[in-house]
């Protein structure tokens, strides 16, 4: 594999409350581009509260209080001045529970690129999406009902409907949180492949509960525990020999 | 680093489970070779069939341990630490089985012994044998203990069986050359303390297994490490 040394985002000191009680403490990382990052640890960590602060979805809790500074592309992101709406279509966002609009196939991938203005024609934004599908590898099942709601898909379809729509803004960056932990292995198979076709082009970032899968999938490996970062760095040190005994513990399941 | 026990508990047990049959194996193993040099010094072929016989013992252990093995590797998917214990115990039962195979050639060699075997030699090569049993003993102890600076200690032991080795095998040639009619009874002598010599290379490759299972690293990572350079084997 070839090493590249491109840091897309650079998280420095971030700190999060919500309200009195603080979900982060102090997490500092680079994470370099066009690779994945898996992120792990027990539930209440901190993993998935540092990976909103990327995209700025901590915003929407009202309580929340987001401090520190994150470059996305050396561009401090956590600012009042920041573009919200660029930074977001600059990142995409898979969830845990494959969330569909309650609209066709379709217009499920065509609704970004529309109202971001990407396209300019109708075959433009058939070509988006129809690229988008393919890339996610959803296309060859769904071509010939793409007018079908996209909630009379599989989970895992309904899944790689939503990184369609993800990818279909031309994003750099694609945030996923469990994004396999409501599907069958065989569904989950094939997301684990994708992930690894779409690191050729995006850098990603995975929240996962699933040890196998964070080794598997990833290149970096970033464990936290009680909103610590505890330990970083290539996923296969981690996995085999890691640093920290928290680590050590946590992985191999005697955490107490 | 300190070990806390598993959440799953049975984990636990299963994980203690295939460190007692490594126990188990090493103690096979180490009575395989004690029994083969028995037989030598007393040159007792009935001995030695039932030794030959007994190794399908130790076969029968390796087998069961390995299907162990392989069944937490597809239960567990071990990680870290346990990962590295299961891929050592992997190695390192593969190895004892291998000694015990060639404890056992020695028994093959006495019973097919229809010559006298010369004394001297004969006595070297116990010897040798009752320190390759010690390192066996050691290195069991170490994986115990899980100790990898035990390990080094062990590694380091086979120096001393390099060294009689060679001095055996001087001593074998001259016999031969100075007498013409005792080759076949040497060569039977010389192929057991090759075995014996090979006996402690796979010790040390135990010796390897656990230093990595313990400490995550190689014995030997290619780095200059004065201590370590002083006691490799030297280049010819």
């Amino acid at each position: 594999m070839v090493e590249n040394n491109n840091t897309k985002i650079s998280a420095k000191d971030v700190d999060v409350f919500y309200s009195e009680k603080q979900a982060l403490n102090k997490i500092s990382m680079d994470i370099k581009e066009k690779e994945v990052t898996a992120l792990i640890g027990p539930s209440g960590c901190g993993k998935s509260t540092f990976l909103r602060c990327i995209n700025r979805m901590n915003d929407l809790i009202e309580i929340c209080k987001v401090t520190g500074s994150i470059k996305v592309d050396n561009e401090e992101i956590i600012s009042s001045s920041t573009d919200v709406v660029s930074l977001r279509s600059k990142i995409g966002m898979v969830f845990q529970k494959p969330n569909p609009f309650p609209k066709s196939i379709f217009d499920n991938v065509a609704y970004g690129p529309s109202i971001h203005g990407l396209a300019d024609t109708k075959s433009d934004l058939e070509n988006i999406v129809i690229t988008s599908l393919k890339k996610a590898g959803l296309y060859n099942e769904v071509k010939d009902r793409l007018n079908e709601p996209g909630t009379s898909l599989s989970g895992g379809q309904q899944q790689r409907l939503c990184i369609a729509r993800a990818i279909a803004v031309n994003p750099e960056i694609i945030l996923m949180d469990e994004p396999c932990s409501a599907l069958d292995p065989i569904a989950t198979a094939i997301i684990e492949e994708l992930i690894d076709e779409l690191r050729l082009n995006y850098t990603i970032i995975i929240v996962t509960h699933s040890m196998q899968q964070a080794a598997r999938v990833s290149q970096k490996t970033c464990f936290f525990h009680l909103g610590e970062l505890i330990e970083s760095g290539e996923t296969n040190k981690i996995f085999t020999n890691p640093d920290n005994t928290k680590t050590q513990d946590y992985i191999t399941g005697r955490f107490g | 680093m300190k070990q806390e026990g598993h959440i799953v508990k049975s984990y636990d047990e299963e994980i203690k489970d295939i460190k007692n049959s490594i126990v188990d194996m090493g103690s096979l193993v180490e009575k395989q070779l004690k029994d083969s040099l028995q037989c030598l010094k007393d040159k007792d072929t009935e001995f030695a069939e039932k030794i030959i016989e007994n190794d399908n013992v130790i076969d029968k252990a390796y087998n069961a341990l390995d299907q162990s093995l392989i069944e937490i590797l597809g239960k567990r998917q071990p990680m870290a630490s346990d990962l590295r214990t299961i891929f050592s115990a992997i190695k390192i039962n593969k190895d004892l089985e291998r000694i015990g195979d060639h404890a056992t050639n020695i028994a093959k060699r006495v019973a097919v012994a229809e010559i006298v075997l010369p004394e001297k030699p004969s006595r070297d090569i116990i010897n040798m044998g009752e320190k390759v049993n010690i390192m066996i003993s050691e290195v069991i102890k170490a994986f115990l203990e899980f100790s990898d600076e035990d390990a080094k200690k062990v590694w380091l032991m086979d120096r001393e069986i390099d060294e009689e080795y060679l001095g055996i095998l001087r001593q074998l040639l001259t016999y031969m050359m100075e007498e013409p009619k005792r080759i076949t009874a040497c060569t039977s002598l010389l192929y057991m303390v090759k075995n014996l010599e090979r006996m402690g290379d796979y010790v040390q490759n135990i010796a390897e297994d656990i230093y990595y299972a313990v400490s995550g690293e190689p014995l030997f990572d290619g780095s200059s490490d004065p201590t370590w350079e002083a006691i490799l084997p030297k280049k010819k």
